[in-house]
């Protein structure tokens, strides 16, 4: 597998680091690549962002069409070819580079690149090697656990790892936490019924918490859920955050 | 957290996986040599080997077998395999009353309704269903006390055991070693469909086979612990051959798994032990139910063979009603990669040009165009906002975003991108 | 039918041809061993196993000592007649059965069998770790016993009792696999149970209600 070379290698401080943001990031949730920014820099980490990225071509994939997925990961793994390290705050995409890519072709240019990526969580803990990342956000916070981020990568841990460490922030963990948000992708739109009553057991597990903030590595699971619960309860004082946004702040 | 014990046990857990993951993966690759060994050593113990290329040989088989030993009557313990031959129908129509003895089975096969589930058939009924059926079919006083209703099946079974001429029953597990055959169930039917008739069936489907008698220990444990939460079930038998006044057979069905097992992205769904939790844990089959898979096997293993088994053109869309969340994948005791063969069926159903593949195809392919350069994403995203505020002013929205806005609000494209920042602040 | 016999070994060689020529895996060990805990701790796990199953457990000193418990038993249960499986401790144990109507179950026909209140079997090997019984039965009447009469009696030896379900206690199947003999090896753990309408669980369901397990210390 061509992601277990990369174990033992450290990152050295100074390295350049490549900010691969989701589409539906730059264009409905530009706070996200922000937050991104701001956190990097006080990580002391070069962050560079290749500004002929587009989309790592995971919709065209969970639909079935890889001869259109392969042309948007080629794509992808020419824009970001020279990048030792990739990080996303997405781990849905995340995993589409990590795992998928090579899936489709293990001997394609983006397999090779798609080994390169980390879900933002995991990049600060295991290969930054930080647990405190200087933040500071008051509050009280619940984690929603996006499945491709929990299941594919594994950066469960991590992500909430690094919220139980930022300063004034009170972690509460969301009740049956592994089950899905029903987004799914164009699952949302192609069976709404049952991707609404996935989205409301999710939102009734996230009031339970009693939390000010629902947090996550993936806007997308948030977009779903904030839709359901604004359209449900349009005076919800209920804030919707990336992880990044929270781990920005100060 | 986790408790110390807790923890150990789920190490334990991940050991019994990974370790049945592996038996089933060399059992699998070597399926061909492990079939003929089993074949050899069954027959060597009194019991004659049959062979299904297809459904219908392996009802023909069945057939022929009642027909030689001048059957009228056959009890059947659980099996899959013969659901998916449709084999009581045949039976029935040749004039051979087939009845089910599993206490779910049972019930749905009173009921002239398929089983809605792998483990717990009759799940989906109600006590009072149940109870009015009873009363209306078997004859008794309307109760809906689970146990009494028990009572009454197993008085009307015990008759149909002593007079049935031919008991046939499913396999877990073909030790390919010894020629054993492993049957698992908590009811004791599987027992006495086995015991009681002179002549004795089993039909199972080629997977089943596994190496070697010491891998047997493996399997009992996880399978129930993975279907019921048992540490082990009520009944494990271990068929040694055919003893005196017995006539033993069984029936190696393909019926297409061989599809399954050609293809490397399917081959692993031929390690399914048959446990039903990826059922369990699917939020899709929670909230659809077992009949929403139009087949044999519910569920994310439905969803996976169900395709290959039945043809793409019937069930090509089941691996699309998910959002591959994979929560079966963590359920599964034989760790099959099921929301990857989910996601790789959806590409085969494109390739094929069936299901509803062709209704996103051209979004896709527009999609990818627009995705091609930054000029052209750029591009996109200026309609995109266009669109979006003239959804805002007339509210509504067309097709898919229509689906979305029902129930949900959508959010609004700030009028800065990331990329439109970036350019202006670096 | 040798043209299905070929025609699927046939396709499942093709199936597998991109695994040609690659070595294969040799099967991996298996990983579950016996303890070094005594016999008795074994027997004291073994009844707790069973209890929480609905079954019961009795550690027993010795023959004697057995037949006395099991009559007992089978008085507080009102059980008159009994059917005694072809094995030379179940045989010997039920010899001492005063005042039960015992008969040998070789000497039945089914329906008798199932007219008997109890069955009367010897297991080879017991498996501490969940309360299994492991019982050899090798002819057609032994092989309806487990099920039909209403209460189930098992004697076995404290010496065949496993901490679980390793590879020796497999070699009572193995031994009787290899020396030819027929019928089959069966595990049972408790009273037979379903919980087919709506998850109820409930004991009794083709087989017997109640299940005991006499372990004899010094047989």
């Amino acid at each position: 597998m061509a992601a277990t070379f990369l174990a033992p290698v450290r990152y050295e401080a100074g390295e350049h680091v490549a900010l691969f943001l989701p589409c539906y990031c730059d264009v409905l949730f530009p706070d996200v690549g922000k937050a991104m920014v701001a956190l990097f820099s006080r990580l002391d980490v070069p962050l560079a962002y290749p500004m002929e990225q587009t989309c790592c071509g995971q919709p065209a994939f969970n639909a079935g069409h890889w001869d259109e997925a392969g042309y948007l990961a080629t794509g992808f793994s020419r824009v970001f070819a020279e990048y030792r390290w990739i990080v996303v705050p997405s781990g849905s995409c995340g995993a589409m580079a990590r795992t998928f890519y090579s899936y489709m072709d293990p001997a394609s240019a983006a397999a090779g690149v798609g080994a390169r990526v980390y879900d933002l969580a995991a990049f600060i803990i295991n290969v930054l090697g930080r647990t405190d990342v200087g933040a500071r956000f008051d509050g009280r916070v619940t984690y929603h656990d996006g499945c491709h981020g929990r299941r594919e990568l594994g950066s469960s841990e991590a992500a909430i790892t690094l919220l139980k460490a930022v300063r004034g922030l009170d972690y509460v963990e969301l009740p049956h936490i592994d089950e899905c948000c029903g987004f799914g992708g164009m699952f949302a739109v192609k069976y709404p019924e049952l991707s609404v009553s996935m989205g409301r057991a999710k939102s009734a597990a996230i009031s339970q918490t009693g939390a000010q903030v629902v947090t996550s590595g993936d806007s997308s699971c948030l977009m779903h859920v904030e839709g359901l619960m604004r359209a449900s309860q349009p005076a919800t004082k209920l804030r919707f955050m990336h992880l990044a946004q929270i781990l920005a702040a100060t | 957290m986790q408790s110390a014990h807790q923890a150990r046990a789920q190490i334990e857990w991940e050991t019994l996986r990974s370790a049945a993951h592996d038996v089933k993966a060399y059992a699998i690759a070597n399926l061909d040599r492990l079939l003929t060994q089993f074949e050899a050593e069954f027959t060597q113990r009194g019991g004659g080997v049959l062979w299904a290329q297809t459904a219908d040989d392996a009802v023909a088989h069945c057939l022929d077998i009642c027909r030689r030993h001048g059957a009228t009557s056959v009890v059947k313990g659980k099996s899959m395999v013969s659901e998916e031959l449709g084999l009581n129908e045949h039976l029935s129509r040749a004039g051979i009353d087939a009845i089910e003895t599993d206490l779910g089975e049972f019930i749905v096969q009173l009921a002239e309704q398929r089983p809605s589930h792998i483990v717990g058939p009759a799940l989906h009924l109600s006590r009072q269903d149940i109870g009015k059926l009873f009363a209306a079919k078997l004859g008794i006083k309307y109760t809906d006390d689970p146990q009494t209703l028990m009572s009454a099946a197993r008085t009307r079974l015990r008759a149909r055991y002593m007079q049935a001429q031919v008991g046939m029953t499913g396999v877990n597990f073909a030790v390919a070693e010894t020629g054993t055959i492993v049957v698992i169930e908590n009811e004791g039917n599987g027992g006495l469909s086995s015991a009681v008739p002179r002549v004795h069936v089993f039909l199972m489907g080629i997977e089943k086979v596994i190496p070697r008698l010491a891998d047997v220990p493996l399997f009992v444990r996880i399978l129930a612990r993975a279907a019921t939460g048992q540490k082990i079930s009520t009944y494990t038998h271990h068929f040694l051959g055919a003893e005196a006044g017995k006539t033993v057979y069984c029936i190696i069905v393909n019926a297409k798994r061989t599809k399954l097992l050609a293809d490397p992205k399917t081959r692993q769904s031929l390690y399914c032990i048959r446990c039903g939790a990826c059922l369990n844990v699917c939020p899709i089959y929670r909230r659809a139910g077992g009949f929403a898979y139009g087949g044999t096997y519910a569920g994310p293993i439905g969803a996976v063979i169900t395709p290959q088994l039945t043809g793409i053109n019937q069930a090509g869309e089941l691996p699309f009603v998910s959002t591959l969340c994979g929560a079966c994948q963590d359920e599964c005791p034989v760790k099959i990669d099921l929301p990857h063969q989910l996601v790789y069926l959806r590409h085969r159903a494109v390739e094929h040009g069936a299901a509803r593949a062709s209704m996103t195809s051209r979004s896709i392919a527009a999609w990818t165009r627009a995705m091609r350069d930054l000029p052209s994403y750029q591009r996109s995203v200026r309609w995109l906002r266009r669109a979006a505020a003239l959804g805002r002013r007339i509210g509504w929205y067309p097709g898919v975003l229509g689906a979305w806005t029902k129930s949900r609000t959508l959010p609004q494209p700030p009028k800065e991108s990331f990329k439109e920042w970036w350019e202006r602040t670096r | 039918m040798n043209d299905a016999r070929s025609g699927v070994l046939a396709a499942v060689r093709e199936a597998l041809m991109d695994l040609n020529g690659r070595t294969r895996t040799p099967p991996p060990p298996t990983i579950f061993g016996e303890t070094n805990e005594s016999k008795a701790t074994l027997a004291q796990q073994f009844a707790t196993e069973l209890q929480a199953v609905a079954g019961r457990a009795f550690i027993v000193r010795d023959r004697a000592e057995c037949g006395a418990a099991l009559a007992s038993y089978l008085l507080a249960r009102n059980v008159r007649s009994v059917a005694v499986q072809s094995s030379p401790l179940a045989q010997d144990i039920a010899l001492q059965l005063d005042g039960f109507d015992v008969s040998s179950a070789a000497n039945l026909d089914r329906l008798e069998l199932e007219r008997c209140d109890c069955a009367l079997l010897e297991a080879r090997s017991l498996l501490a770790d969940t309360g299994s019984a492991m019982v050899i039965l090798n002819n057609s009447q032994d092989r309806v016993l487990p099920y039909l009469p209403r209460t189930c009696a098992i004697v076995a030896e404290l010496d065949s009792l496993h901490a679980t379900f390793t590879p020796q206690a497999l070699d009572c199947i193995a031994d009787a696999a290899a020396a030819g003999a027929r019928g089959e090896a069966l595990i049972v753990t408790g009273p037979s149970r379903t919980a087919d309408i709506e998850k109820v669980l409930v004991l009794g369901a083709h087989g017997p209600e109640a299940l005991v397990v006499f372990i004899v210390e010094r047989p």
